[in-house]
């Protein structure tokens, strides 16, 4: 069984990923109540800009991932300004609409401009380091740190914050919010950069891990809001073990079941635990 | 009154002289398709529109209603005319199965619950390779046998056999919205918790809408194969599912005639746009943001402020007379 | 109330100016084509249509066909059907009932056209030349009107076993796209002739055609110490695969069945992590192996395409080519007429491919034509060609013919 703790190693990994995307739609879904469909659309379409970038003037693993989180944060306020925010008090079946056609329009663009091939993000970062029977590879170890920074980072920043408060607040009660003075637009602006920074890393690491191709926002979206509702929404720690357990559990599927069901997994994991905890492992904010 | 009742029957007798016309089989293709879409918009209509939920899951419906009535009939032997019915059971089966977990929760995440069945299903039908022929399906489906020397493997009668289960559906549609049970859908969708309080049972009035939703989608999907003769599971993606709700949206959510346009528009709108196939559904996309931002009630709304202007303007002109 | 007429009135005008449509004219002869232009078989469908369009340029630029003493250029028709079989069968239908086109070319995914030679197989007035798409069962259904360049899988997967297991490995891995027919039925052939030589298969996994994290299949298949891995599947998938075998150090050999051009791979990989992998695959446009007219056309397609042909789209080039020699021979146009002088007649001397001929004529009684199998190399940033795989065609054709039968 010593392939164990490199399916483990493998799962985080996978899982890390999932975090980064789940983490930025639970913000934007939890705060705003926006099903933004568009999310992994965002992802996908800031991570070929990287791409553009580096392979047009060689640049570097880091430099890829910034531009990527830039670029995604910018289209994300963009999109809240001119799309979202003109239905945000119309019944919520239009933001639903939005979202969907949101994501048509970026996945097609996408699809015109870029071609319907796929694209890697070519790095010279091609070191593999071994720890005994396990393997890491240079690339995967960095999608792990950037996890890491960005979700702690994001944790200081909405709890400690000034600013950070305010979005708590308009998540409990917008109106309240906007009582006490607090400036409701801006603050869904703010949420969709932040949403959206977190989608560009994940864009960034897709492409440099994997490929990126036009059609993969709609896949990642859906995944994303499995492991979202998993956890239960509005929870940091439900959306971060949610993710794990999504990665961990689809690598230990294909090992011993089939690579065919390997999409199953987090769909049927988490209909299992809405049919025993309808607001998700850590919900608490009924639903 | 009287006048809409003439305009309906009009509608209905020229439904059923389409195949003498000569558009060409192409396009009698297309209106057959747009039927069994229209079977399919109105399941969804009963749990989108009356009810209030929007469902993610209908194409799932379509796919098991497909398979179900495929897998019968080929290889059972069961005759058509038996499966079909059957497909409509088991897809029945399977929205109380799906609908029990889903309906614990409610609006946007009711629907991705609902997207993750569809799924699961998808995902299923594309890898039991043995069971449902994955990704390259089950060819050979039979055609329904003949009955009263009517040959059914031939487009143009199976056109009316469409036809008619349409127009049993829209039928069952208006007896029920007229009925209890329809009366207490709709109360659901407007309040829930005025519903609870004036004693109607959430949960067994929720099933039931979604459970019609379900048998609606697999009739369409039973009809759908014995049609093209072949199934794979390209057309039960959750994109297909967001094309139904589109469908009942740009119709008219919560009208009859809403599916009904829908369904039409879904089909032949992408034929028009073949000019421009890079941009075709950028466009379609950009249309839909539009419709949301100035037309949020859908065709059939659009089409009955029309009708009241119209109206207006003769009640005007006549008065003016006067 | 404005905003609403104005909308309403734009919807419309939309619709009306988008709703154009073409008449062909007189003097053209229409060809169909059905191919996955978006969407992931893309990658096998794009380049072959433009292989086709290429042959079509070619052609018209030449003076076009003569038939019973009238001038006639082709012209092109084509729908992309997304790999998705319902969509080939619309695509076809429209060929067929819009548009009046008899002949219908392209094909470079299975599912799509063996769903459409059901559609058309033995119709009436409908000519069906398919090209990439490998599944066996395209040929062995018996219909008159379809013909196909590309040798099924099964017919490369035995000459390759056999090739594997003469490069002296005794354990092999297999990690590939085998829930995918074409994939499927070359493994199958594989595993047989393999074995057969002596060969012990220790592990088999698989991916699907969008999967690109193959870790896991891979860890387990290394825990057995296999000496080499072979990989049949997509190019992109199969892409990934070797990345992260190099990221996973292995050592073994890696033997695949791809059929991508350079630029596929090096989306992916360095040219370094590349080097050595073999591919096994028919003689398509491989280029060193390659006759001076399949040289010309890798050369005339590069010209005008900026990048190199995928192996296989040539298949879709010569189909073209096969199409016009008919008509010239048979002097007709009528699809009758073509199916008998296609069923007869020799490789046309602009085909690209050198084709083995059965009693003398390029397409068997089953209307499969057969070229040679070859291993290739990866070397410097492109595939060389190693060595021919020894094959016999006739008795392949005669599998087939049994085949059919069933």
């Amino acid at each position: 069984m010593d392939i164990f703790f490199q399916l483990l190693l493998n799962g985080v990994v996978i899982g890390s990923y999932y975090i980064l995307i789940a983490l930025g739609l639970s913000i934007i879904f939890g705060v705003l109540d926006i099903p933004h469909f568009a999310h992994g659309s965002v992802a996908m379409f800031s991570g070929y800009i990287a791409y553009i970038v580096v392979s047009s003037y060689n640049a570097n693993i880091f430099v890829a991932i910034i531009i990527s989180i830039i670029f995604a944060t910018i289209i994300g306020v963009i999109l809240e300004i001119v799309a979202y925010r003109p239905v945000a008090n119309a019944p919520p079946i239009n933001s639903f609409i939005i979202a969907l056609a949101l994501m048509m329009v970026i996945d097609n663009v996408a699809t015109v401009i870029f071609g319907s091939n796929q694209v890697s993000i070519k790095s010279s970062s091609n070191q593999v380091f071994n720890f005994g029977s396990v393997t890491l590879s240079e690339q995967r170890l960095y999608l792990l740190l950037t996890t890491f920074i960005l979700v702690t980072g994001l944790y200081i920043f909405m709890k400690y914050s000034k600013t950070g408060k305010a979005i708590r607040a308009v998540s409990q009660n917008k109106e309240a919010a906007q009582i006490v003075g607090i400036n409701t637009n801006r603050i869904s602006s703010i949420v969709f950069g932040l949403g959206s920074a977190m989608a560009g890393a994940a864009g960034a690491f897709m492409g440099i891990l994997f490929a990126l191709y036009p059609a993969m926002g709609g896949h990642t979206v859906m995944k994303g809001f499995a492991v979202l509702i998993l956890g239960g929404l509005g929870s940091f720690p439900g959306t971060i073990i949610g993710g794990l357990l999504i990665g961990i559990t689809e690598n230990f599927g294909v090992a011993l079941l089939s690579s065919s069901y390997k999409d199953l997994f987090a769909f049927v994991i988490l209909i299992i635990v809405l049919v025993f905890k309808p607001s998700g492992l850590f919900g608490n904010r009924g639903l | 009154m009287n006048k809409k009742r003439i305009i309906l029957t009009l509608i209905i007798l020229f439904s059923f002289v389409i195949p003498f016309l000569d558009i060409g089989s192409y396009n009698l293709h297309l209106v057959s398709y747009s039927l069994i879409w229209v079977i399919l918009a109105q399941g969804l209509n009963v749990i989108q529109g009356f009810t209030g939920y929007v469902s993610i899951a209908q194409a799932g419906f379509f796919g098991i209603g497909a398979y179900s009535s495929a897998i019968l009939s080929l290889n059972l032997g069961i005759s058509v005319w038996l499966t079909i019915p059957l497909a409509i059971v088991i897809s029945g089966i399977f929205g109380i199965l799906i609908g029990y977990p889903a309906l614990r929760t409610q609006g946007h995440y009711f629907a991705i619950v609902t997207m993750s069945f569809t799924m699961i299903i998808w995902v299923f039908m594309m890898s039991s390779v043995k069971f449902t022929g994955g990704e390259e399906g089950i060819p050979n489906i039979p055609s329904p046998s003949s009955v009263f020397g009517i040959d059914f493997s031939l487009k143009e009668n199976y056109y009316y056999l469409i036809l008619i289960s349409v127009l049993i559906t829209i039928l069952f549609i208006y007896r029920l919205m007229q009925s209890r049970v329809g009366r207490a859908f709709i109360t659901i969708r407007e309040n829930e918790q005025l519903a609870q309080a004036v004693g109607i049972s959430l949960l067994k009035y929720k099933m039931l809408s979604f459970t019609i939703s379900a048998m609606l989608g697999g009739f369409a999907g039973a009809l759908y194969v014995h049609y093209t003769h072949f199934v794979n599971p390209t057309p039960f993606t959750v994109d297909y599912s967001l094309n139904a709700i589109l469908a009942v949206i740009l119709g008219g959510s919560g009208t009859i005639i809403g599916p009904i346009i829908g369904a039409f528009i879904m089909i032949f709108l992408p034929e028009y746009l073949r000019i421009a196939e890079e941009y075709r559904l950028i466009i379609y996309a950009v249309m839909l943001i539009l419709i949301v931002f100035y037309m949020p009630k859908g065709i059939t709304n659009l089409i009955k402020i029309a009708y009241n202007k119209v109206l207006s303007k003769v009640a005007r002109k006549s008065e003016t007379k006067k | 109330m404005k905003k609403i007429k104005i909308m309403y009135a734009l919807l419309v005008a939309g619709l009306l100016i988008l709703a154009g449509c073409s008449s062909g004219d007189s003097n053209e002869i229409l060809v169909g084509e059905v191919d996955p232009l978006t969407d992931s078989a893309a990658v096998y469908g794009a380049p072959q249509s433009d292989a086709l369009k290429l042959a079509i340029e070619e052609i018209n630029d030449a003076g076009g066909v003569t038939v019973d003493g009238e001038d006639y250029t082709f012209k092109l028709i084509d729908y992309d059907d997304k790999g998705d079989p319902n969509e080939a069968v619309s695509a076809t239908q429209k060929l067929i009932d819009r548009d009046g086109v008899k002949y219908i070319l392209g094909w470079a995914v299975s599912a799509s056209a063996m769903a459409a030679a059901d559609e058309l197989g033995n119709k009436d007035d409908v000519l069906m030349l398919v090209g990439n798409a490998g599944a066996q069962s395209i040929v062995t259904q018996g219909y008159d009107n379809v013909f196909r360049t590309r040798p099924p899988a099964g017919y490369t997967g035995g000459p390759a076993g056999e090739f594997v297991a003469d490069q002296g490995v005794k354990k092999l891995a297999v990690l590939g796209q085998l829930e995918d027919a074409i994939y499927a039925e070359y493994y199958e052939h594989f595993k047989e002739s393999f074995e057969a030589n002596g060969g012990e298969i220790v592990g088999e996994e698989s991916f699907q055609l969008s999967e690109r994290d193959m870790y896991t299949q891979l860890n387990k298949l290394m825990s057995k110490n296999p000496d080499a891995i072979f990989v049949p599947g997509s190019v992109e998938p199969a892409a990934f695969t070797f990345k992260q075998l190099r990221e996973l150090s292995f050592d073994g050999d890696i033997y695949g069945f791809t059929g991508g051009t350079p630029e596929q791979f090096s989306e992916v990989l360095d040219d370094e992590q590349m080097n050595g992998i073999y591919d096994l695959r028919p003689l398509e446009t491989t280029y060193a192996a390659m006759s001076d007219v399949g040289k010309d056309y890798v050369e005339n397609f590069k010209e005008k395409y900026d990048v190199n042909p995928v192996p296989s789209a040539v298949n879709a080039y010569d189909q073209m080519y096969v199409l016009k020699t008919a008509i010239e021979n048979a002097d007709s146009l009528e699809v009758d007429d073509l199916i008998k002088e296609i069923n007869e007649m020799e490789p046309p001397k602009e085909a690209a491919l050198t084709y083995i001929t059965i009693d003398g004529k390029m397409y068997d009684p089953n209307g499969q034509a057969f070229t040679t199998n070859v291993a290739m190399q990866w070397e410097d940033g492109d595939w060389k060609f190693l060595e021919e795989m020894e094959t016999d065609a006739e008795e392949y054709s005669k599998f087939l013919t049994e085949e059919s039968k069933k």
